[in-house]
């Protein structure tokens, strides 16, 4: 099930009228509907995989189980020494997560590689007739930071199975994230929710924004870009570029718009989850956008990757430079078994370590980034030429059409194929642009309506969205991050 | 608190629920020529003997009127070879007279992309016809019209406000009066009409010919196996679209031709593509014109009487 479909639009409402009337007063009760309700919206989709994410729940919940157990058997004598199970546990758990994103995620990619790189024919080698299971990404990253949390003692392992089984599986976030960490949603399960109008009231609010961004700006834009990126030699370089920077703002309407929704329906349960994005187009360099882009996925990477590997020199620049490259490389990686999202990676990551560099300026030792920083024109500039750059690796469905399209920035097609149909979607997008500039510090425009309008003129304000969302939106029914 | 909340949220909703029902409401009424088709295949489904298969060239160049036996056009504005296979095979059994299977080529029909299953048509073929053309899941959406194409079908409202718009579909889904078309309002004049700038798709795509080809063996060997006659019919064009066609693709798609006329002899051509039909019976340079559908269908017709 996708939240801009019809059956969402149902399940919804149904689900929501039933957990108030369960009532906070009945916690467990409650958990249950919402075990129940993300069980049912990820099976809607494909129930086989239910099996997947269930088990993911009960080895990483044994996991943490585990390491809780040999902790407090623990003889005095070794206090601050970790015992040996607590380690196995730990490897216990990289070893499903990481084993299951493997097997349905990068086997055939690497079979694949294999073959090529040593010319096999052999037939032994053979790819696996599998499907990614939507969200698994997100939802084996959850699991894996949980787990490490447990491990480095930043949170008490769950004794509560029931809701470590809705922390994996809760139906606003389970397929394309924000990927939350324990310490953050796992309490959220523990304590009583109580309903708040104004919350519940900017839940819907945010959920029509995210609509209107995904419905409305994404799929429009999407028409647009597919129409160039299906013949790229047809068209010429600023037709390309265009296209190109329509597809930034289409994969962030999309995956923004997801996340929009998300957090909206969270809080017409009573739950908040992270911020995802934070207008990433107004960043000022390539370090800074990975702030404000993916938040969720970025600090994941992080704390549970680049970390681990520059903590053992910290002074190291060396080591920083390789550790942006290996954790970007992975973030590549993680969008998709692709050559594309490979290059993607490297790409991001070499710009990052660039900025890494420290350059002298009157007498002051500032890095790239922060001289970007300083100044924002310069910054932007750099910026948008990277994503441009980014977004070509990102879209193209493999490198022969990255390398056809990045010719075609240089060639001299005139516009006559150019249809100003195509061209006229940018129109949605001056919305969308106009609206976030005009609130910037909120985290969605209509957050402020409330201080500025009374309830007539808010509420035409919605109906105008409704309408748009209803009169112009595409006929697809799903969003480009749920691949990952 | 919530009961309130819930109060408000259904006040917020009820016009737009009340809006969105209305204008499903008002699509549904609207004459369409899927709808008097549906009216017509449910009328006569135990009878019909002929079915008329294909995009918009075959739904102008064949009128059912003027056929000799019971037939039904259910050809469409881009319909690709896959929806025409979805219709032939899930019709099959509900029209048990059915014998003679028409299917069109025209030079561009190979190199045409198929329609993708979010395509529109998904959700007109579900409720007129009940055929899921694109063997995908069926949602709640592809259930409504308005909803499964909100811009298409407003302009449809829109249309239906002017009295003028209201188009005759007669008994067969064919739209009897073409005086909108771009050739009657310029008259049939041909210097006005040579004016025109001639819309050809001309756009070679070796991806597109791989399903297509695919997709169109597949009919023929549904047919084959069903012991349906096939026809495949190659419609009248202008003069200008004629000589405008890409000779890549003319080659390649009567190569084809000539590989399914050895592989399937039973299957008969109609090439009528180079004719000298006049100005007047053409909508526009690829389209006949309802009196040159009456032409085209009698000569189409008496080739269906004859003995081979």
């Amino acid at each position: 099930m996708v939240f801009n479909s019809f059956g969402f639009g149902l399940f919804l409402p149904i689900v929501f009228i039933l957990y108030w009337i369960i009532g906070s007063s009945r916690l467990k009760a409650q958990n249950l509907l919402i075990l129940g309700a993300s069980y049912f919206f990820y099976g809607f989709w494909d129930w086989r995989f239910l099996f997947l994410i269930f088990t993911s729940a009960v080895v990483d919940y044994g996991a943490g189980r585990w390491i809780t157990h040999a902790r407090n058997k623990q003889l005095e004598g070794q206090e601050g020494k970790q015992p040996r199970q607590v380690k196995y546990a730990l490897y216990l758990s990289l070893a499903w997560n990481l084993g299951v994103l493997f097997v349905f995620k990068y086997y055939n990619f690497f079979i694949d590689n294999f073959k090529a790189v040593f010319d096999i024919s052999d037939t032994s080698f053979s790819t696996l007739d599998v499907i990614i299971p939507v969200g698994l990404s997100y939802y084996t990253f959850q699991t894996i930071s949980y787990t490490v949390d447990v491990y480095q003692k930043k949170i008490k392992a769950s004794d509560n199975f029931l809701q470590f089984l809705c922390f994996v599986s809760f139906f606003p976030q389970l397929v394309a994230g924000p990927i939350e960490r324990a310490g953050r949603l796992l309490p959220q399960f523990a304590k009583k929710r109580t309903f708040e109008t104004q919350q519940a009231k900017d839940g819907l609010r945010r959920i029509l924004w995210g609509l209107f961004k995904k419905v409305v700006v994404a799929d429009n834009l999407g028409v647009a870009v597919t129409a160039i990126y299906a013949h790229p030699g047809d068209f010429s370089s600023i037709e390309i570029l265009y296209a190109t920077a329509l597809f930034f703002f289409q994969l962030y309407c999309d995956f923004s718009g997801y996340t929009d929704i998300a957090v909206g329906t969270a809080k017409l349960f009573g739950f908040k989850l992270s911020e995802n994005f934070k207008l990433p187009y107004l960043a000022t360099s390539v370090s800074s956008f990975w702030d404000r882009w993916h938040i969720s996925l970025s600090k994941w990477v992080r704390d549970y990757l680049y970390i681990p590997i520059v903590k053992y020199n910290k002074h190291s620049r060396a080591l920083r430079f390789i550790g942006l490259i290996i954790t970007m490389t992975a973030m590549g990686l993680w969008h998709g078994a692709s050559w594309t999202f490979v290059l993607f990676g490297v790409t991001q990551g070499l710009v990052m370590a660039v900025e890494l560099i420290r350059l002298s300026v009157h007498g002051k030792k500032k890095t790239i980034r922060q001289l970007l920083h300083q100044y924002p024109f310069f910054g932007r500039t750099h910026l948008y030429i990277q994503i441009l750059i980014a977004m070509i690796f990102f879209r193209a469905e493999n490198i022969q059409v990255a390398w056809t399209v990045i010719q075609g920035i240089f060639n001299t097609a005139q516009w006559s194929s150019f249809d100003w149909i195509i061209g006229a979607k940018i129109g949605v997008l001056i919305i969308l642009l106009g609206a976030e500039f005009l609130t910037p510090k909120k985290l969605h425009p209509f957050e402020s309506l409330e201080q500025r309008f009374k309830a007539p003129v808010r509420w035409m304000i919605y109906y105008v969205f409704i309408f748009l969302i209803v009169r112009y939106g595409g006929p697809q029914e799903t969003f480009i991050y749920f691949q990952f | 608190m919530v009961k309130k909340y819930l109060i408000r949220t259904v006040l917020f909703l009820l016009p737009i629920v009340i809006i969105l029902g209305a204008l499903e409401l008002w699509v549904r009424n609207i004459p369409s020529s899927p709808d008097t088709i549906s009216n017509y295949l449910h009328t006569e489904s135990e009878n019909l003997e002929v079915l008329v298969l294909g995009a918009s060239q075959n739904q102008a160049a064949i009128h059912p009127a003027f056929m000799s036996r019971p037939t039904i056009n259910m050809a469409s504005g881009h319909q690709d070879y896959s929806e025409d296979y979805a219709l032939l095979s899930q019709l099959k059994e509900r029209l048990p007279k059915l014998n003679t299977v028409i299917l069109p080529m025209t030079f561009a029909h190979l190199d045409t992309p198929p329609n993708k299953q979010e395509f529109w048509k998904h959700a007109t073929f579900l409720y007129y016809y009940n055929v899921n053309a694109y063997g995908r899941k069926v949602y709640a959406k592809d259930r409504l019209l308005y909803l499964s194409n909100p811009s298409f079908y407003s302009k449809e409202i829109l249309g239906s406000l002017t009295p003028m718009n209201v188009q005759d579909f007669g008994t067969y889904g064919y739209l009897e009066n073409a005086n909108h078309s771009p050739f009657a309002k310029a008259d049939f004049n041909p210097q006005r009409i040579d004016e025109f700038p001639l819309s050809i798709y001309n756009r070679e795509n070796e991806l597109a010919v791989e399903q297509n080809t695919l997709a169109f063996k597949k009919i023929l060997e549904f047919c084959k196996e069903q012991k349906l006659k096939t026809v495949i019919v190659l419609t009248p064009v202008t003069e200008k679209h004629y000589e405008g066609r890409n000779p890549n693709m003319v080659t390649r798609r009567d190569a084809f031709l000539k590989e399914i006329l050895e592989l399937y002899p039973e299957v008969l051509l109609k090439d009528a593509e180079q004719t000298d039909y006049p100005l007047t019976d053409f909508n526009n340079h690829n389209h006949l014109s309802p009196l040159g559908a009456k032409k085209f269908t009698k000569e189409l017709d008496l080739l269906l009487q004859s003995p081979n």
